[in-house]
């Protein structure tokens, strides 16, 4: 079932009416059996898959729990943890491992070993990388004693499947999400309004902006032998629209039909694009993704014992400075290897995680070499155009990353990026070649606007205007007005693909 | 605030916005042959009903036919229509008048090709009058749409914005609202009453693009296999019977592609034989009887000119009078 479909507007529908008009305690009973409708309509078989994750993960919930109460002896209740833990971890991570990347590892087995291993037909749930990582984050932290764990399987199977978040996340914390889940809700007209105008905007973005973009990339990235230069900036440039537009498109959808519902999911974005390093970057993109790296594999990486051992080496050998940095830089890079392998199972997946893993530990080893060099050059780090220099050289360094995201394979990457400096003239940009990509003159001119409307949100957002409030709170002409030009916006804007538009983070 | 007060503002906005889509669907969306046949079906009452693509299209007048026949006959055959679309059209024909018989102009490369995404896929529902059917035909096709082909159809020809006035002429003129056909004929092309289109060819003149999608038997679509097993249930439900017939491509396409033309005349033949519906394919066995020559055609996927058309016609008629 599309976002985009009449199918889904009316699934939502239904809910949204069910839900307050039932009596409030069965909410939350009415949300789990939607959303358990939601993923049946995609397919009956993969539901076992959803069903496998929420009970292992709540047996094991159940089962340290116990172990905690059943032993005195720290020691045997620690092994014991640990044994359900690695178990629990094994079979959720094994079981996603298997579907996505048996593949892989066959295909990479037979090149090395000039074997003959058949593919696996096998069936890929969607959205089990998401669902299990929030599944496995929900697990650790009962491991760890953050929170005790859900008593009531039904209620649990509800966090690991909450419909709106299914299929693209944002991947959500249990203690953040269960007591939304199960406190009741009254019907609230000002938040319903507020949950259209995001879902709307969702629409814009990805039927208005990203389905356009994504006609010049998809020719360009799967034809990419027959373009050179600035078409292959121009298509890489429409990538980063496209993805953005899409992803964010798909979470303002996914996070406005939750508001229907009075449920608030963690933002998954913050105006990316305006961030100054790497670093930055991925505290502001996809950023239940980060954290979830951070709290479940950096954090527990770094703080090792292992990595302490390693540390303190690395300290005798390149002094306390560096050495102390060196362990986290080795950290950032095994968490956005981790990543790469999350985002699909391709060797182009894994140079995009390295890539991104390397650059972030590369600048954590040399920060002390761009202090000395601001003392020596007397720029001002706090200054606007030294900013706009970071935003800049972070759009670029990213831009660089997606050619490994998008290209249809890792040789595709490199070759692209060979061919981005060949034949590299800016006549391109006016010789009529751009109009051969699959856009024509006013598909241009909307996609730029588009952009422009987006950009000029995004910079008063970055400003602290909340937008959404500050609408709300003009004159009620000047603000139907604004509703009406952003709803017709879309049919009359909108781009029509040949091919069904579905979200591109709804495949993981 | 009185709770009825409190949403006066949301149900104003809804109606504001429901207003203008109104608006623009009168200004923007042009009129089509489909209004006009789908309202034929609730006025008058046919003998034979004609179903199909848009080489059925072209090459059924059913004017030309009932001389041969003798009975009272309409062409349902559209653009983009797939067997989901007529098997629904058949019912909404038969919710007001029940015809004796079904002619379903099976074009083969229908039967392997993706169902029309876009307009195509749109038009045809937009025209059903409100019924059961349509709510039918919604559940099982529409649903899954673009929340725009449904609520904000006037999207596909929001490029018409200059074509404004002319349209709104047409919708004002009293042809349009009788459902009359003549404001929806151009230079090149007439619509008859019922349903057939006659397309002019210029002098000499050759079809361009000679390349379109060819019948693949490993394609087969999995809806139209459906669709035709439902379609032949309805009919022997309602005790219609149910002809197929595959109108005649060119000789010059015939050559190009024979074996094409030969599996798919083989898979169709076994297929009709199977559900017991009387099947001819008019590629076969005609070549004496019409000028089969390119220069007939308006192109090579197989859409007769109007004059041919009208010959391919009668031998029609004698076709279906003689079973």
């Amino acid at each position: 079932m599309s976002f985009i479909s009449m199918e889904f507007l009316i699934f939502v529908c239904v809910a949204v009416l069910g839900y307050y008009l039932i009596p409030k305690k069965c909410q939350w009973m009415w949300l789990l059996a939607f959303s358990y409708l939601f993923y049946m309509s995609v397919s009956i078989k993969i539901v076992f898959f959803l069903l496998f994750t929420t009970l292992t993960t709540y047996t094991a919930g159940i089962l340290l729990d116990r172990i905690q109460s059943t032993s005195e002896d720290k020691m045997v209740i620690k092994k014991n943890k640990r044994r359900v833990i690695i178990l629990t971890l094994l079979l959720n991570f094994g079981m996603l491992a298997f579907l996505k990347y048996a593949n892989f590892a066959i295909d990479n087995v037979n090149a090395i070993f000039n074997s003959n291993f058949i593919h696996r037909n096998l069936l890929l749930p969607l959205g089990i990388s998401f669902y299990t990582f929030q599944s496995m984050g929900y697990i650790l932290d009962v491991y760890w004693g953050k929170y005790k764990p859900e008593r009531n399987p039904f209620r649990f199977a509800l966090f690991v499947s909450f419909f709106p978040q299914l299929l693209q996340g944002p991947i959500g914390r249990f203690d953040r999400l269960a007591h939304q889940f199960f406190e009741t809700h009254t019907f609230d007209l000002t938040r319903i309004q507020l949950g259209l105008q995001l879902m709307l905007w969702g629409y814009f973005k990805k039927i208005v902006i990203a389905d356009r973009a994504a006609t010049v990339v998809n020719k360009v990235f799967s034809e990419y032998t027959n373009y050179t230069g600035m078409t292959v900036v121009i298509a890489v440039l429409l990538y980063s629209v496209q993805l953005y537009a899409d992803f964010s498109g798909g979470m303002d959808v996914v996070m406005g039909v939750a508001e229907l519902f009075g449920i608030r999911l963690d933002a998954n974005f913050k105006r990316p694009y305006f961030a100054t390093s790497i670093t930055d970057f991925w505290h502001r993109w996809h950023i239940t993704l980060g954290t979830w790296m951070k709290d479940y594999v950096f954090y527990p990486l770094s703080l090792s014992k292992w990595m302490n051992r390693f540390g303190k080496k690395t300290k005798k050998i390149f002094g306390k400075k560096t050495g102390r940095v060196i362990p986290v830089a080795l950290a950032n890079v095994v968490v956005f290897l981790i990543v790469g392998v999350w985002h699909g199972a391709a060797w182009k997946y894994i140079a995009y995680g390295l890539y991104n893993g390397l650059i972030i530990a590369i600048s954590n080893l040399i920060a002390p070499l761009y202090k000395k060099g601001f003392a020596i050059s007397h720029i001002n780090e706090k200054s606007r155009i030294w900013k706009l220099f970071q935003i800049l050289r972070t759009f670029i360094l990213v831009n660089i990353s997606w050619y490994f995201d998008m290209a249809v394979s890792l040789t595709a990457a490199f070759v692209m990026m060979k061919n981005t400096v060949k034949n590299f003239t800016f006549s391109t940009l006016t010789d009529g070649s751009l109009l051969m990509l699959g856009l024509d003159k006013k598909d241009y001119v909307i996609l730029i606007l588009g952009c422009l409307v987006w950009f000029v949100i995004s910079f008063l957002q970055e400003k602290g205007v909340s937008i959404r409030e500050s609408v709300g709170a003009k004159p009620l002409v000047l603000r139907w007005g604004l509703y009406i030009a952003l709803l017709f916006s879309i049919p009359a804007f909108g781009y029509v693909m040949v091919t069904t538009g579905g979200f591109i983070y709804a495949q993981f | 605030m009185h709770s009825s007060r409190k949403y006066t503002p949301a149900i104003l906005f809804i109606a504001l916005c429901v207003s203008i889509t109104e608006l623009l669907y009168y200004a923007v969306v042009p009129s089509s042959i489909a209004r006009v046949e789908l309202h034929n079906l609730r006025s008058r009452s046919y003998d034979d009903i004609f179903i199909g693509g848009s080489r059925g299209l072209s090459a059924i007048n059913p004017e030309v036919i009932d001389q041969q026949t003798g009975k009272t006959s309409t062409n349902l055959c559209l653009p983009g229509e797939y067997l989901r679309d007529s098997y629904y059209i058949v019912k909404e024909a038969c919710r007001t008048h029940k015809p004796k018989r079904i002619v379903y102009e099976l074009d083969p490369s229908y039967w392997s090709t993706p169902e029309n995404r876009g307009v195509n896929a749109t038009y045809i529902y937009q025209n059903f009058p409100f019924s059961s059917v349509k709510m039918e035909y919604f559940f099982h096709k529409m649903i899954a749409a673009d929340w725009r082909d449904i609520l904000m159809y006037w999207h596909y020809y929001r490029h018409r914005y200059p074509e404004i006035q002319e349209n709104v002429q047409i919708k004002n003129s009293s042809d349009y609202q009788n459902y009359g056909v003549e404001h929806l004929s151009t230079d090149t092309q007439i619509y008859t009453k019922e349903g057939y289109l006659y397309q002019k060819t210029a002098p000499n003149s050759l079809p361009q693009n000679p390349e379109f999608i060819l019948w693949n038997e490993t394609n087969i679509q999995e809806n139209q296999e459906k669709y035709f097993k439902k379609l032949v249930e309805y009919c022997k439900e309602e005790q219609i019977e149910l002809v197929a017939i595959t109108t005649p491509v060119s000789q010059e396409t015939l050559d190009k592609y024979p074996e094409v033309y030969e599996s798919a005349n083989r898979y169709f033949t076994k297929l009709m034989k199977k559900t017991g519906v009387k099947y001819h394919d008019f590629n076969i066995g005609i070549e004496d009887k019409i000028d089969r020559s390119i220069s007939g055609y308006v192109d090579y996927e197989g859409h007769m000119s109007g004059d041919l058309g009208n010959q391919f016609s009668v031998i029609l008629g004698q076709y279906l009078n003689h079973r």
